[in-house]
């Protein structure tokens, strides 16, 4: 069903409505909650604050608004509001006691490497300054256009383009020194 | 190397399980509050106004002094969780230094089970401090009514640094 819809019926006290659109975009939340805030723990607090946030906000909505881009740029302000100067005043340790066992027809050793390949990415993006991280990570990763990315980070969109540039060239230098990627 | 292509094609990570979980008992509760919550002010309405303005009157006489002295606040010394919500368990700790090698063991009483993975009772993490303030932090889901304690130790090279008892009251649900 489509998201306005979803939203008219979630207005009006429709829980499950309610939980289908977060459904249609977890995925989406929690993978940009990830790259703000580096740890699948902070992560999952602000990726829940978000939706709260969304719920209570649920009237501000305007049909003419892109749900995705909106939901993204709550969890943004969230993230500024609040993570951003936590994470600055402690260091937290997060507890990953959920190690998801991936289920490939790869062989272990390709397997292993795949997964070496795919945090060697994700360190990478972390080791971006924010305006770079959330500019790549909305428009390469997310698939944003540049427009929504400029309403979603409130910046102009000339100044998405660049920072985008940067981040991509910053990412390549990264890239080159792991050899994996030279293939 | 085609940078795009290589972030076009990265793995998006899942949701976990128990944040899937979580959310949902939110979603619950945020709807039952909304929606489902008994209106007070609107069963009581003349009811209330009438004890505000005898309040008043009585507050107007002299008869009702109220004090501006703070109520003394007490420190909450056991988290409270109803049976089947999920919660989280903090568990904070201040380092002088940078350690490595620490390991943290986490032993879960009967009535407490670990969100994510209802069976284990023993979480063993293993990793290194830095200086500051350090949280480890689990998900935890109440299963049977009753006072428990969660046992933790902090631990290098088979030291023991500290020991934490967090007792947690498990309710009935209402």
């Amino acid at each position: 069903m489509e998201n306005q819809k979803l939203v008219d019926k979630a207005k009006k006290g429709d829980k499950d409505a309610f939980k289908e659109l977060v459904l249609a975009h977890q995925a989406r939340l929690y993978n940009l909650a990830f790259y703000f805030t580096k740890n699948e723990h902070d992560a999952s607090d602000l990726y829940q604050e978000t939706w709260i946030k969304v719920f209570e906000q649920l009237n501000k909505y305007k049909y003419h608004q892109n749900f995705p881009a909106w939901i993204s740029q709550i969890l943004r302000n969230t993230y500024i509001d609040k993570f951003a100067r936590k994470q600055s005043k402690k260091s937290e340790v997060p507890l990953d006691e959920s190690i998801d066992i991936l289920q490939s027809e790869l062989t272990p050793l390709e397997n292993s490497q795949k997964l070496e390949n795919e945090a060697f990415i994700d360190k990478a993006i972390n080791c971006l300054p924010l305006e770079y991280r959330e500019t790549v990570v909305l428009i390469d990763l997310q698939g944003f256009s540049y427009e929504e990315t400029a309403e979603i980070t409130k910046s102009p969109t000339g100044t998405v383009r660049s920072r985008l540039n940067r981040a991509r060239e910053k990412l390549k230098e990264l890239f080159k020194d792991f050899d994996r990627y030279h293939k | 190397m085609d940078i795009q292509e290589i972030l076009r094609t990265h793995k998006q990570k899942e949701v976990p399980q128990h944040l899937q979980t979580r959310m949902d008992a939110k979603i619950d509760e945020l709807f039952e509050q909304k929606y489902n919550k008994p209106s007070f002010v609107s069963n009581f309405k003349w009811q209330l106004a009438l004890g505000i303005f005898v309040l008043g009157i009585i507050a107007g006489t002299g008869i009702l002094t109220v004090s501006r002295k703070p109520a003394s606040k007490t420190l909450e010394a056991v988290n409270t969780i109803e049976i089947g919500k999920e919660s989280k368990l903090s568990f904070q700790f201040f380092s002088q230094d940078d350690m490595k090698d620490i390991v943290f063991n986490i032993n879960l009483p009967g009535g407490v089970a670990l969100a994510s993975n209802p069976q284990k009772k023993d979480i063993h993490w293993k990793g290194d401090l830095v200086k500051g303030k350090n949280v480890i932090c689990i998900y935890v889901k109440a299963q049977k009514e009753g006072i428990w304690e969660v046992a933790a130790q902090l631990q290098t090279n088979g030291t023991i640094l500290k020991q934490f008892k967090m007792p947690i009251v498990i309710e009935k649900k209402g």
